[in-house]
């Protein structure tokens, strides 16, 4: 059965993970109050709605039991997302994910009893630290306990395949959004100078290169193992 | 021999053949430890490749060497950045 997650807030963040979920297979539904967000996510997510999510009865409209996840991205109106957050809380979600702007907003969310609070700052010098720690390993976005986006060094054994050959999807139910590398030239004074190229929603065809950085989106614990071989 | 070894080395590392460019170049290194080309070179695979720390002392010693080096300047200063 597939994943349902609920992403309120459809700004860059909301979208990305709207975009990034229902890639991985999940059912997606989109919330945000203003109309034209909600319309750019309508050909990816499974639903989308207007829906101003501090409306108590037009939240109840919602199976949010069903839910595996309510992720709360709101961060632009901190009393929209406090009121989204405890009336998602008082209507029995399972797990909510909420995003927060500062210091004072994470401690409201905590004290909400949020499941998981995204509190950019902190996971950024997280992130750093693990940075430091991890060879071949850059950086890490947990898009929730389970599911993260994570730039790795290419594997020698990838070298000189194919995405379609590698299968990352349907093997170990990994994406790669991203290929990063760094490629020799000559330019015009004859000297070899390297050009950085990244390759945005690589096809098929692309052919892993040694040295690549793969933007790999999946279950942590799927990445985990395919990257500790 | 070391030319044409060195040419072979850049033909290969241009056609994104690393491994066999960077062997090539390493043994090159061993014989020839001040060549800044070589070193140069060695350094742009080794960046590459994500040998991020090795690449920077090669791109320093390039620097020792020919304190001028541009090109040398330019990639450590970038991978500084990064």
């Amino acid at each position: 059965m597939k994943k349902e997650f609920c992403v309120i807030g459809l700004g860059r963040f909301g979208k990305l993970l709207v975009e990034n979920l229902s890639e991985l297979g999940a059912k997606v539904v989109a919330i945000d109050k203003e109309e034209e967000k909600v319309l750019s996510v309508q050909d990816i997510a499974f639903e989308s709605f207007v829906m101003d999510t501090t409306n108590e009865k037009a939240l109840s409209t919602l199976d949010l039991e069903e839910f595996e996840g309510v992720i709360v991205t709101i961060t632009n109106d901190i009393e929209a997302s406090i009121m989204t957050c405890l009336l998602l809380k008082e209507n029995n979600v399972k797990r909510i994910i909420a995003r927060a702007r500062d210091e004072l907003h994470s401690k409201i969310l905590d004290k909400l009893g949020v499941s998981k609070i995204i509190f950019p700052e902190r996971e950024m010098a997280e992130k750093l630290a693990r940075n430091l720690y991890s060879p071949g390993l850059f950086e890490i976005i947990e898009l929730s306990d389970n599911f993260v986006l994570e730039e790795r060094i290419s594997l020698p054994e990838f070298s000189g395949k194919t995405l379609s050959d590698l299968k990352f999807r349907s093997k170990y139910g990994i994406n790669v959004i991203a290929i990063k590398r760094k490629i020799p030239e000559v330019n015009e004074k004859g000297k070899t100078i390297l050009k950085e190229e990244v390759v945005i929603g690589p096809g098929g065809d692309e052919e892993i290169k040694d040295g690549d950085i793969l933007f790999v989106l999946g279950e942590k614990e799927k990445v985990e193992k395919l990257f500790s071989k | 021999m070391k030319e044409e070894l060195f040419d072979q080395a850049k033909l290969l590392m241009l056609s994104q053949n690393y491994r066999e460019a960077k062997k090539i170049l390493e043994e090159l290194y061993k014989e020839n430890p001040s060549d800044p080309d070589i070193i140069y070179h060695l350094a742009l695979i080794k960046e590459i490749l994500n040998e991020k720390e090795e690449a920077k002392n090669l791109y320093k010693k390039i620097i020792e060497i020919i304190p001028e080096h541009q090109e040398a300047k330019e990639r450590l200063k970038k991978m500084e950045e990064e």
